[in-house]
């Protein structure tokens, strides 16, 4: 089924885009989903969301249909579900 | 509970009469002291507001002299100030707008030798610095004290705000419980962007000190004025947080 997954910040950036489409399967969790998408984009943008040993960033903040979600999470998905990955920012 | 003076009443006349401020809460504003770091795009902002709602007394930390690419969004800088202490500027322009304001001064920003006794002073925080090694800081005092803190954050045309109450809600190291690598102290960013911001946190701490509201605990509260979207993304405390975690 289709959802949508939003960018911010340094990653929208990267990403050269605020959203895309992605196709999820049941029961594909948030690592794996982050995993397959950083595929279509930059190194750059997979070291935003990956540590040189493959492990997802903690500091990075995902929500799912706007709530805050643990990367382990495996949502029970729906058409147009929204994820929203989030690159920390702060002031100045 | 501190008394109005009769020009103080005609200056806040305005904002007294919005519901549940009142004389009493003009009072609370009076008697209140709120730490800016720093005082740059976001907090001079942040510190005109609250100055000109009439906040007692202002704690501003903010190293370094101003620069030229200072002056696209710290509105508290000024070209004739160039190469001068960037909270003197603050201080200066402060007082033109309201010169019964106290302010002290910190000439370095928020750092690990001063952070606890800065925070020490002032009834509550709002946190604008750059750099997350500042923004940890204030966060862990602000828990270790009991202080309620706002945090205010921009990039490009986004930016966010959460405001923390400790023991209460989720605190910076919930969101971030590790430095984010990827962050970078130079970024690209419109002082119109910093301050929608700004005016934002002022808001919240306004709130927080009238009592009037509701705080945004527990929700970051993100907005991209490149097409105006506005979201909530609800948050909790992290259970496993180093700093604010319940089972600490």
């Amino acid at each position: 089924m289709k959802i949508k997954i939003k960018y911010t910040a340094q990653l929208k950036s990267e990403a050269g885009k605020t959203a895309q489409e992605y196709e999820v399967k049941n029961g594909e969790s948030i690592t794996e989903l982050m995993a397959n998408v950083a595929e279509q984009h930059s190194q750059k943008f997979r070291t935003i969301l990956f540590d040189e040993k493959g492990q997802f960033r903690p500091s990075m903040l995902i929500a799912y249909n706007g709530n805050r979600i643990s990367p382990a999470t495996s949502p029970e998905w729906k058409e147009n579900d929204e994820i929203t990955l989030m690159s920390p920012i702060a002031g100045g | 509970m501190i008394q109005l003076t009769e020009k103080e009443k005609a200056v806040y006349e305005w904002q007294m009469s919005v519901p549940g401020v009142g004389e009493e809460g003009q009072q609370k504003l009076k008697g209140a002291s709120v730490l800016v770091s720093r005082v740059g795009g976001l907090g001079s902002v942040v510190a005109y507001e609250l100055a000109a709602a009439g906040v007692g007394k202002l704690v501003l930390a903010h190293g370094g002299n101003v620069k030229p690419s200072d002056l696209n969004r710290q509105l508290l800088m000024t070209d004739d100030w160039l190469g001068k202490p960037r909270v003197e500027s603050a201080k200066g322009r402060l007082l033109e707008l309201n010169p019964r304001l106290e302010i002290e001064m910190i000439h370095s920003n928020i750092n690990e030798e001063n952070a606890a006794e800065v925070v020490s002073q002032v009834d509550m925080i709002v946190d604008a610095a750059p750099l997350f090694q500042e923004r940890f800081l204030m966060n862990r005092e602000a828990v270790a004290q009991n202080k309620p803190l706002v945090d205010c954050a921009m990039y490009e045309l986004e930016a966010q705000i959460m405001t923390i109450l400790p023991g209460q809600s989720a605190c910076l190291s919930c969101l971030y419980p590790e430095m984010p690598p990827a962050w970078k102290r130079e970024f690209p960013v419109f002082g119109a962007v910093s301050g929608t911001v700004a005016c934002l946190g002022a808001m919240e701490a306004i709130k927080l000190i009238t009592g009037i509201g509701q705080p945004l605990t527990n929700t970051l509260l993100t907005m991209d004025l490149r097409d105006m979207t506005f979201e909530r993304i609800s948050l909790e405390r992290a259970a496993g947080c180093k700093i604010c975690g319940k089972e600490k």
